[in-house]
Formats: C-alpha cells, structure tokens, sequence
C-alpha cells in the first residue's frame, strides 16, 4: 500500500463522505423498499419459457392484418388524435403559465411569437401513430428479420406477468438500448401479444433522415432534441407533451433509460432527465401509481458493431441519413443469430416511493414541480435498479463467454502458442459454470460443442476457425480513406494501432455483455489480492480496498452505492462457492485466495483495460499545470497519445482502454472523487486537477493496475500472431 | 298484603300499569321492611341485565343508605329485577317525546341499519324494487330492467331477477348478549335528584353504541361492539345539561354526546378500555324550537331538533333554514354543529358555520358562548369556530340560533345529461367560474348515473319505445353515449324571474359543453335517491354486499385527476386483495368557486371474501390516502370521527393538533368528554403546548 493515503480515505472524499453517509442512512430503509417492491421471480429463468415469435403459424401478411384489439394500458383511456394532444398541451395551464407569466413578461418577448415557437415545436415533436403505417413496416420488419435474424425469441412468462399489472395505470417500458433495431422491436413485440403500441421517446437525429422519421413518426416515436439548455420554453413543452401521455395513460411510453445507445455493450449510467418528467405526475398526485417494465434485448451479435469499434476509438459517426442507411444494408447479408426479449417483473412506482410522496398540494398545479433531495435519491435508486434488472434478465450468448476467453488468451499466452477449439470448448464450459453461479441464463440450446461453434459461426468475420480446430482473431480494420484529422474525435491513431484496435475493440464488445456478472467478483478478486499481498486479507481491509474500486468504477458501471455492502457480501460468498476464494476458513474475518487461480486471473484481467486506462488519464491530469484547465476533448486527446505510445512499446496490451467512452468515464470518475476539479467557463466545461488527491488516487490506482498487468504481459508483436493479417476490410 | 314477597307476587299485574302503583307498592313494600320512610317517589332500582340487581337507592342518603341492601336481600331478586325493568320502562314511557324521535329510538328506527323500521327495499320475484313505506313515493316502486340486471349480475355478480327473501336481520337484536353496565351510584344519585330520566337497558344502550358508517352497522349486526355505554340519559334543556356535565365531572365519569345518530365516522363509538362509567347524553328530547324572530330572521332551537322537525315547523311559519343535508330526517342541529355539516342547497343558502349566528356550548369549565346577536363581531378571535367541528370531545352543544330565510317562491328541479364525466366537470367548473350556482348542483359519474336506474319504475311498453328513441336520438343528435355520459342534477331556487335567468344562464352552459336537459322528473328522482341511499345499502349488506361511501374536497385543477386515481387505486387494491365483483363510482356533490366536493361509492360482493370488513377497511384507507395525496383532504362534511384520525397531523400541521390538545386539556381538564375522535389519544398526552 503506498505511503499516500488507503483506498479507503480516497474513496471517503470530502463531499463524498457525507453522501455516502447519507446513502448509508438511507439504505436499510431503502433495502426495505426494495426487497418488498420487487420479489424476485420464483424459480430460476429457462430458455424454454422463450418463444420465437417469427415461428408463427400464420404467414405475415395476415399476421400484419389480423384485427387490432389491443390490452389497453388504462380503462377508459381515450385515443387521442396528434392535433388534440398538441390541442391538450398547448391548452394546458402549465404551458399557458410558462408562456403567459414567464417568457413573455420576463423577456419581452411577444406572446404570439412564443405560442407561434411552441406549436413549431410540438410539430416537430409530435407522434402521428397510424396503424396501416404500422402494419405495413411490420410486413417489412418481418421479411427483414426472417433473412437476418434466426429467430426473435420473447419469454411468454414474462408477458403473461407483464399482462397481468396493466389495465389500472400508466405504463413505462424501459428496454435496454444496443442498437437501433431496440426501438422497432418493442413496438414488433406488442403488436405481436395485442398489448397497445407504445410511444417511443427518441432523438431527434433520425428527423432528419428521409423518409425514416415520417416512418418512426407514423410508427408511434416522438423526437426530443439531444440538448436543449436553457431554453425553457422547449423544456416546458417537452416535459408536458411527456406528461400528457403519462396522465392520459393511452398508450404506453417507451424510453431509453440509458439515455443513448450504448456503443461498448455495457449499460450506460442511467440518465435522469426523462424518467424524472415522467415520473412528476405521479409525485404531484395526477396519477395513482406508474407501472415501469425494464426489458432486456439481448442480441447475439450487434448491428453496428464495426461501427461502434471506430466510433469508440474516435474515429467520427457517420451523420445519419437515408443513404447511409441503404449502405448499411448490406448488412442484410449477414446473419446476427438471436435476438432475446424479457420483459422483466414490473415495478410499481407507488410501491416504490409509496413512503416519499408528499406532494406540495398547496401549490398549484400550474406552478412546476421542484423534485425534493428525497425524491431525487430515489429516482436516482429506480434508474439504477431499472438498469439492474434488465442486466439480471439479459441472455447472455456462448459468443460472448468465448470472447473472454480468446481475449484472455491473447493477452497472456506466448505467441507460438494456439488457441485451439478445444480449449476454447473447455475454458468456455467452466467459465459457463462461473456465470451461472452469477446468475446468468445463457443460450445454449444444444450441448456445448454444437452450441459454440454455432455462435462462432455466426461470428465468422470477426473470428475464424481454421480447418486444423485454431481460433483466430481476424483482423477488420479497413485500409480507410484518410480521415480528416480535425473529424477525428480523439487522437489520430496509426494505423498500425487501428488493425490490432478496431478487432479488439469489438471483441471487448462482447465480453462487455458479460461484465454486470463479473464485475463486483472481479473487484473483490482484486482487492482481496492486493489486501493478501500487503500482509492484511482481513476482511474490514478488504472491503475499503473494493469501495475505492468501485467509486473509481461507478462511472463505468451500474454500481449504486446502496447496493454496495449486499454486492460485496454477495460476491464473496460467490466466489468461495467457486473456489476463488478459500472456503475453508476458520477466521470469518479473513479472507485468502483459494484453488482456482485460473478464474482468478479471468476475472482480474477483466479489469486491466479499465485500470490502464483510468491510470493514463490520472497521468495526464497529473501533468496539466497548476492554475491551467483543459477541456474534456483535449484530456481524451492526450491520454489516448499517451495509451498509444504505451501500446506500441509494449508496456500495455489492450487496445479497448482507447475507448473514448472509457476515458470520458475515467475522468467523470476522477471528477466526482474530487481528484479533478470541473469548472464551467462561458458555458464550456473545462477541468483543473486537484493535486494532492490527484495524485493519492493515481498511486492507488497504479497499484491496483500493477497487480493486473504482469498477467498479460506481452508485447504486441507477440500478440500479433493471432490475428490473420491480411483479412479483407469490412467497414 | 302480608309480607314483601306476596305483595311483589300478588301485584304483578299491577305493575304494569304504571308508575305511580309501582311506587306505591315498593312504597308499601318498604315501609313494611324499614318502617318509617315518607318519601318514596325518589326510589329507585337499578337493574344488572342477567338477572341480579345492582342495587338501589334513594336520594335522601341520610334516611336510606344504610337499608337498600336490606331490602335486596328481602326480595326475590327475579321479581325484583322484573320490578326494575318495568320501572324503567313506565318511567320512560310516562315522557312521551314531543319531538319525531321517541326515547325509545328503536321503536321507530332500525337498529341493524339505516332509517324508519317501517321502510326498507324488498325485492320480489323478477327484479321488482318496493320500498315498504309511503315516505318515498317517487321512487316506491321499480322494476329493474333486462338491461340493468345483466349489468348488475356482471359488476356485482347477483342476479337481482333471482334473489327473494334475502336474509335479514331480527326485527330486535338479540338482547342476552349485552354487558351488564358498569354504575357509579353517586352519579345515580345524582340524576335523580336532578329529575332526569334515564335508562340502563341493554337495547338503549346498544342503540347508541354505534353511528351508520357501514363497518359500525356490520359491528352492531354480529354484535362484535367491544363497549357499550353504561347508561342513556335524555335531558330536556341546556339546565340539564349544564348539571349532567358538572355532576360527571365531580364523579369522574365519561358522557358522549348523541344527536340524530346518523355519523359515518365512528363518533359515538366508545373506547373499550375505558374504566370510567360512559353515559350517552341523548338530546333528543331537547327539540324544541325556543323563538323566531321573522324580523331579524333567526330562529333558537334546541340542539337535539331533527333537521326533518324544525324544517316542518318553519315551513308552517312560512321560513325555512335552507339547510338540508341527506340525513334531514335524523340528524340534530347539534350534529350539524359539531361535525361542521354540509346542506346540499349550501350555494344558497351556505354551509352550517355561515348559518350558524349563536351556540351554547356546555364544557367542564362552563359554559361558552358568544353574548351577539349582531350579524357580526369583530372581536378577537372567533370561538364559535372552536365548536363548529368539536365532534363532542370538547363538550356539549345545547342551544343553537340559527339563520332563517322566508321560503322561495319557486323550487325547479332539472337534470342534464353530458356525453362524458369530463365535459360534465368542465361544465361544473365554468358554473363556478360564471357564479350561476343554482341552489343545488350535483354531477354524477356513468357509474352512479347506471346505479340510480336500479330505482326506476317499471317501463310501459309505450315509455320503453319512447326511451329507446330518446336513446337513440341522443347518440344520434348530442353524440352522447349511454355508457360514457355523465348525469348533473339541479336545483333552482328563489323568485320566479330569479330562477328564470338562472336557468337560462344554466342551460346555455350546458349546451355549450354538448350537454341535453334531461327534464325535471329525473332531477327530483335524482335527489330523492340519495335520501333512500342508506336503506340501499342496506339492502346491499343483506346481500352479501359490502358498500360504503367517502367523499373528499378538492381544488378545481385537480378534481378530474382525484376520481380517476382513487378509482383506479380502488380497482388495483381490489385486484390485489381478489375482489372479483365491485364498484367504485363518483359524483361531484357540491360546487364552489374554489374547487368541489367530491362523493365517492365504493361496493364489493363480499361472498368468499375472507375478513371482508377489514378489506373494506384496507382498500378505503388506500383511497383515502390516495385522494389526499391528488390534494384532496380528510373530508369535506363527513368529519373525522374515530375512523380518520390518523390523517389529521399531517391535514392540519403537527402544531395545530398540539393547539387542540392545549384547547382539549383547558375545557376539559377530567376528559370527561372522552370520545376520542380528531385525534389519537396518544398525540393529545404527548403534546407539550
């Protein structure tokens, strides 16, 4: 342990401190809420409650025109046309207060210019849900997913229950978000069961695409701007047009609660925005109670994910147009496997902040609602559950299980030696067994054998089998047209890094999708190592070693901190099971590695990448001058230089710490460990460092990353052996 | 005669005659045993209810104390117990109530549910409704039709074409079961002194153990009240009552007040732990009315007047009170007064605290009162406002003046139909917003609208064409639908051209919001049945239903909101609890010009329905809860009684229940005014102001 602090003050920050404390409070009560919300399921998940939804007997065309007598979401619930709900919203007095009271007379500006703005943006807005639009895509959608998907597969239990709790209050459906087939899926899967269609909250990037935002406009999707600011006006009208669909409770609303789709396969932090302006009429009283379903989609192979691999390394998202989306038809050639679809066990919103709701009646209704500290904490909790579930109910494919395993293999063997099927057979049996003692349901239909080579199959252009049973990486890096460097969103990498980086990068997407299981085990695994090698293993010391690494992590990780005592006791008594952990031991208090030191190390290369690149950006913090700022862009910049330059001379093996999403998470974790210091300057968000702390987390974490490496320590022409060098370009 | 026991013998028969033989023969019988006792008219015998005696006393200590044990043990305690209740009775019997409400309540009213004893819903074969009295005739007779039975039968789960010779309760409740009375012989003394008549008999007692909230009359029907007063004692006039409320607070015993009976809070309900002797102090025998003044329109009554009583007396005068809640013909001004009552032509003529002009109200501490006839003080603070709502914990109201007004020339009922319970409340709030509220303005929900036509009479073939075409030409013409629309009924009230321009300015609204008049038979039958709505519920629990009403009062900009959350919270509890067959319906009972009055009824077949009062319980608390979190409130005319106290604290602020609590604590240092209602027991004792 360095001389410059214990991860355990680091992690207890200044202002960190007291909101843990606070958190800490809270918690019992909260666990409380929790355990009597949301029994868990009984029984464990199976497979052979999914059912393909594309194995129907009726051929599409009548499937598309069946009759349309749709589980309504509320009773009595009216269909509203799109004029009357911007009729409703326009009329209503919250608008007419914002627009009369505030704008108008704070700014001068003339009421009819203001309601003028206001129906513009309403049109802009507005959903037009029409049924013939509906049932034609879905014809479409059909045809399409018949070609590239082998089958849709939606777990009936889940249905059956998810039909059971509508009918009496507004329902929210909050599906995980991988890439853009989530939101005509949801829509697919209603139309399927007869439940009615739910309207989808999405950006407004697809508007501008010919022809395609008419279509999602037509197939229930309203278009909310990616940031508005200050402007008040577009937040009033946003937040009422949400509202209205809430308190009419006609159809149900669709969003995603990450907020964007996530391109590394990991969940993103929940956003707060859009859950907290749904939620309003509930904490005002308009509504008795919410119903909110977090869903998983699980997908055997992403759409996008070349795309995503250079988008995370920075190299620029194509804008989205209609052209672009007739190129990325060829993707109709591929085949993507599975798709699986859980409507996990509904969450009452009452039950939920049943305690908090004390709504401030003496105000009226006109007035906007202030969200007290209170309720902020829970919707913060509900997001982070919300997360949770649809992570707890995910499908976890074979695919992703043997991605752990070749990129474990790349990283530690010696180039002259092979990863044969084999092998991969047999580490991906017991790893399997490792995550089902997590929790995980994972796809295997067959025996393992078939199962796997199956789903490698599927993945054929990114990993090829030779006819001697070697499992290679191949390489998918295309020779690219020279990029405008003032596009690039990050550093200018070689393209000697991007032929190793891209198929890493999107390797790493698959062993993302298994994270959420691995993560906590992963970091006691460590801390438990680390407290061992400093002489401790005593449980107290152990668990501060695995809060700072979790504080560190929170950005990169659903990890609320309410959760933190019941995941590391969880995981402890996981991890013994598995032989990770000593069982066999007499002092309760102390805590010793056990037999299995191949999971061992599994699970603690899980988090090198993440470590190196948390490390890299503490040192380009650490290297910014006192008194100096820099802005986001910049940090990313010179930290992936810096990881580069540590890539190309060895001292560091994993291309997936470039990812930009990583490093953006590394410094909003520094950030809110108060190592860094954000400041906001003429609306641009610019960073200091804050040294001391600065440099007590750097040596921490540097420490945690020396543990780590010397697993996978290789050069990378060593590495390079594994991948087929001269495969053709894909993007 | 020769000894004591021959003459108890050989009078038996005599004794039924009255008062005087009996005196005189307990006189004789005395006088044999003691000797030289004169004064025999103050005997007494207190009655135990199995059949011992409790003892017996006279006023004149000095002369009989030591001998009225003697004489017990001289008598068979049989006969005298016999003796004893006979007494009772003829002394009872002698005060014949110059008031509608006889001493003797169950006589005359139903002690199992609501109303006349003489009036009640039977159904008979093939869904034919009869109400077994004349004191409704509009809605005596009536014939459920295909339509609404097949209705009924999916949201009740009854076949109302089916059911005959529902199973109701005994005529008399079945008396074995009564507690003896717990009875503090000094305060016995006292009374006789005093001349006031009282009773210890278990009927009497049981009658005024309960109120008419529907888990009180399902208590009383299995018996299951946990503590009945020891004793009733009907006084005639705030004297008496000033000397009951001193005598108890000497001897350390509890009085509840008791007017017309009729709360739906559990107001009269006693604590069962208490060791205090309770007294129930039944005012109904103070209805007199004392003066009118025609000039300066006021009217002095007694407290214990039923609404029914001063309003029929008025109108001989040529005035009337415009006062006129559902319960008229039961509840007292007393009630009115202490539960801060609502009339439903309140637009007229207001609410009890603005018709109220003068109280006398009797505590511990004596006796408060305001010394103004003066249309109005400005004078510190307002303590009228301190007993309008007291709910008798703070002590008794005796005497109350009144507003009067001279009768309207003109009463019109009218009715209105609108295409749906929005519209409908829209309307109601453009009433308020214009301040053309016409004396009365109800709206009901579909729901209530479809309950009202189980009382409708019975079609001719004619009138079911003519219905069926109004059907259809309102889909037709107003595109409302049957099974949308919402139902408002009025009254109008005043001069003849008065309520001309109110109707008008009424019905161009209601074109205005797509409504269609409905005519004025439907409004009439629509308030009508509300007077009927507890012997309807009546009906309801004898058939396995259990149903109840609640309202609550609401801002404007929330009433639309507040009846579809407490529905829907409603119908999600009933799910969760397995409810298969129920309703929840609503009206908007009262308009103001800040907001209405919310009603709400709420009905669930309880067959199969295990502990079904306390899932009645459950799913009204979360409703409750549900219309206060919507920014409704506790209540709007019903009180809080014992059943909504736990509300109270958060309604009306922490400090402001530690006020009551410095208030509860001044006037009534002993509690002998101990029904606990407004707020818990626990938070008074706890409060440090």
């Amino acid at each position: 342990m360095s001389s410059n602090g214990s991860p355990s003050q680091i992690a207890e920050g200044t202002e960190q401190a007291e909101d843990r404390q606070k958190a800490a409070n809270a918690a019992p009560q909260l666990q409380d809420v929790l355990r009597h919300t949301c029994p868990s399921p009984a029984g464990p998940r199976v497979l052979s409650t999914f059912r393909n939804i594309l194995d129907r007997d009726s051929c599409d065309l009548v499937w598309v025109t069946k009759e349309w007598r749709p589980q309504q979401v509320t009773l009595h619930a009216r269909t509203r046309t799109t004029a009357k709900i911007r009729q409703d919203v326009i009329s209503s007095p919250k608008m007419q207060h914002t627009i009369e009271q505030q704008l108008s007379s704070q700014n001068e500006v003339p009421k009819e210019a203001l309601w003028r703005e206001l129906n513009d943006i309403l049109i802009e807005m507005g959903h037009t849900q029409t049924m013939p639009v509906v049932r034609w895509f879905g014809y479409v959608l059909s045809k399409i997913m018949r070609k590239i998907y082998s089958g849709v597969f939606v777990n009936e239990e889940s249905i059956a229950r998810l039909r059971a709790s509508i009918g009496n209050n507004p329902v929210i459906f909050m599906p995980s978000h991988r890439s853009y087939a989530d939101f005509l899926l949801m829509s697919y899967v209603c139309f399927h069961y007869n439940i009615m269609l739910p309207v989808i909250a999405a950006g407004m990037d697809f508007v501008s695409m010919w022809g395609v935002g008419r279509l999602l406009r037509d197939s229930g999707a309203f278009f909310i701007r990616r940031s508005f600011g200050n402007d008040k006006l577009y937040w009033a009208a946003f937040s009422e047009y949400v509202q209205t669909l809430i308190t009419a409770g006609e159809n149900p609303i669709e969003f995603f609660v990450e907020g964007t789709r996530s391109r590394t396969a990991k969940s993103l932090c929940p956003k707060l925005g859009l859950l907290s302006v749904a939620l309003e009429p509930y904490l005002t009283g308009q509504v008795s109670d919410i119903v909110v379903v977090p869903i998983n989609i699980s997908y055997d192979r992403t759409l996008e994910e070349t795309l995503y691999s250079y988008e995370l390394l920075g190299v620029p998202k194509p804008k989205e147009s209609t052209s672009g989306l007739f190129k990325a038809l060829n993707v109709l050639d591929e085949q993507y496997g599975r798709i699986h679809i859980d409507f996990t066990e509904p969450i009452s919103v009452n039950k939920f902040f049943g305690d908090l709701r004390s709504p401030k009646l003496m105000r009226p209704l006109h007035l906007p609602h202030q969200i007290t500290p209170d309720e902020s904490t829970r919707i913060i909790w509900l997001a982070n559950y919300v997360v949770r579930q649809q992570q707890k109910n995910a499908v976890i494919s074979l695919f992703s299980l043997a991605a752990v395993v070749i990129t474990h293999h790349v990283l530690t063997k010696p180039r002259n030696q092979l990863l044969n099927m084999h092998q991969l057979t047999r580490q991906v049996a017991s790893l399997k067994s490792a995550a089902e003692s997590f929790g995980a349901l994972i796809d295997c239909r067959d025996n393992l054998e078939v199962s796997l080579q199956n789903a490698l199959h599927i993945h054929k252009s990114l990993i090829v089998t030779s006819k001697d049973g070697q499992v290679q990486v191949k390489n998918v890096a295309a020779a690219q047209a020279p990029i405008d460097p003032a596009k690039m969103k990050g550093h200018s990498l070689q393209d000697k890094t991007l032929q190793v980086g891209v198929p890493m990068v999107m390797l790493q997407h698959y062993v993302n999708q298994t994270l959420h299981l691995f993560i906590c085990p992963a970091i006691v695994s460590l801390s438990v190592q680390q407290s061992i090698n400093q002489g401790s293993g005593m449980k107290d010391d152990v668990f501060a070693r695995y809060l700072f690494l979790r504080t560190l992590l929170s950005h990169e990780f659903i990890l609320h901190k309410a959760w933190e005592t019941m995941d590391f006791e969880q995981s402890i008594q996981q991890l013994q099971k598995l032989g990770v952990l000593d069982e066999s031991l007499h002092d309760s208090m102390k805590l010793s590695l056990g037999s299995n030191s191949h999971l061992h190390q599994i699970l603690c290369q899980l988090l090198l990448p993440f470590l190196a690149g948390y490390s890299s950006a503490c040192s380009t913090m650490l290297e910014v001058p006192a008194g100096k700022t820099v802005s986001l862009n910049e940090a990313l910049k010179s930290t992936q230089a810096r990881l580069e330059k540590l890539l190309l001379s060895a001292q560091l093996n994993h291309h997936y710490s470039l990812s930009l999403d990583l490093l953006t998470a590394a410094v909003n974790s520094l950030s809110s460990m108060g190592a860094v210091i954000k400041n906001k300057e003429n609306g641009k968000v610019l960073y200091s460092p804050n040294s001391n702390r600065l440099r007590q987390v750097t040596q921490i974490v540097g420490d945690f990353l020396q543990l780590v490496a010397p697993i996978c320590r290789k050069s990378q022409d060593e590495q390079a052996r594994l991948f087929i060098t001269q495969a053709k370009a894909r993007l | 005669m020769g000894t004591a026991e021959s003459t108890v013998r050989d009078d038996d028969n005599r004794l039924f005659r009255g008062h005087s033989h009996i005196l005189d023969d307990i006189t004789h019988l005395r006088s044999k045993k003691i000797g030289k006792i004169e004064r025999v008219a103050d005997v007494v015998i207190w009655p135990g209810c199995h059949g011992d005696v409790v003892g017996i006393s006279t006023t004149e200590h000095s002369v009989l104390k030591r001998y009225q044990f003697d004489f017990c043990s001289i008598c068979d305690p049989n006969k005298l117990r016999m003796i004893a209740r006979r007494l009772t009775t003829a002394n009872e019997n002698n005060r014949k109530s110059s008031g509608s409400i006889p001493l003797k309540r169950q006589e005359l009213l139903k002690w199992h549910g609501w109303g006349y004893k003489d009036t009640k819903v039977i159904v008979t074969q093939r869904g034919k409704l009869f109400i077994t009295s004349n004191r409704y005739p509009l809605v005596k007779i009536s014939q459920v039709s295909l339509k609404v039975r097949e209705w009924i039968q999916q949201v009740w789960g009854i076949d109302l074409y089916e059911v005959e010779n529902i199973p109701e309760p005994p005529e008399n409740p079945d008396i074995s079961n009564f507690p003896d009375p717990f009875l503090e012989s000094e305060f016995l003394d006292g009374l006789l002194t005093l001349q006031i008549v009282y009773s210890t008999d278990g009927e009497d007692r049981f009658f005024r153990s309960h109120g008419q909230a529907m888990s009180d009359i399902m208590n009383a029907r299995r018996y299951q009240i946990a503590r009945l007063p020891d004793l009733v004692v009907w006084p005639n006039s705030h004297e008496d009552v000033v000397k009951i409320v001193d005598l108890s607070n000497k001897c350390n015993i509890v009085i509840i007040p008791f007017g017309g009976g009729t709360n739906v809070t559990s107001a009269v309900t006693c604590n069962p732990n208490e060791i205090r002797m309770i007294v129930s102090l039944d005012t109904s025998q103070m209805n007199q009315i004392l003066w009118l003044d025609k000039r300066n329109l006021t009217v002095c009554v007694q407290s214990g007047i039923t609404g029914r009583d001063l309003e029929e007396q008025l109108f001989r005068e040529g005035f009337t009170t415009g006062h006129d809640p559902d319960s008229l013909e039961f509840s007292s001004v007393g009630g009115w007064v202490s539960t801060r009552a609502s009339g439903m032509k309140k637009n007229r003529y207001g609410n009890i605290e603005d018709l109220v002009v003068h109280i006398r109200f009797v505590t511990a501490v004596g006796v408060l009162e305001k010394e103004s006839r003066g249309p109005r003080i400005s004078c510190g603070i307002d303590f009228n406002q301190i007993i309008l709502g007291s709910e008798g914990t703070l002590g008794v109201i005796t005497e109350v003046c009144l507003k009067v007004r001279p009768l309207p020339q003109l009463q019109v009922y009218a009715s209105f139909v609108f295409p749906d319970f929005e519209t409908g409340v829209k309307f109601t709030h453009d009433v308020a917003m214009k301040n053309i509220q016409p004396a009365s303005l109800r709206l009901m929900d579909n729901m209530q609208f479809r309950m009202g036509l189980i009382m409708k009479e019975e079609q001719t073939f004619i009138g079911e064409i003519v219905d069926k075409l109004k059907l259809t030409a309102l889909r037709a013409i107003a595109n409302i639908n049957e099974d949308e629309m919402s139902f408002a009924v009025a009254v109008f009230e005043g001069f003849k051209d008065e309520v001309a321009i109110n109707k008008v300015k009424i019905e161009k609204l209601v074109v205005k919001y797509g409504g269609v008049s409905a005519g004025a038979k439907n409004g009439e039958r629509g308030y009508l049945l509300t007077s009927t709505i507890g012997y309807m519920r009546d009906i309801c629990l004898n058939l396995g239903m259990l149903s109840d009403s609640f309202e609550t009062s609401v801002p404007w900009d929330r009433v639309l909101q507040l009846c579809k959350n407490v529905k829907s919270v409603v119908a999600e509890e009933s799910k969760e609890k397995g409810l298969k067959h129920l309703s929840v319906c609503c009206r908007v009972t009262q308009v103001y010009d800040t907001g209405a009055c919310v009603y709400f009824y709420f009905a669930f077949n309880a067959a199969g329905v295990a502990d079904a009062l306390r899932v009645y319980e459950q799913i009204e608390s979360r409703a409750r809860d549900e219309a206060i979190a919507c920014g409704g409130n506790i209540s709007h005319h019903h009180g809080v009684g014992q059943k909504r106290r736990k509300w109270v604290p958060r309604q009306i602020s922490p400090t402001a229940v530690g006020l009551y609590s410095a208030i509860k604590k001044t006037l009534d240092p002993n509690n002998v005014f101990a029904v606990q209602n407004i707020v818990l027991p626990a938070e008074i004792t706890s409060s440090k102001l």
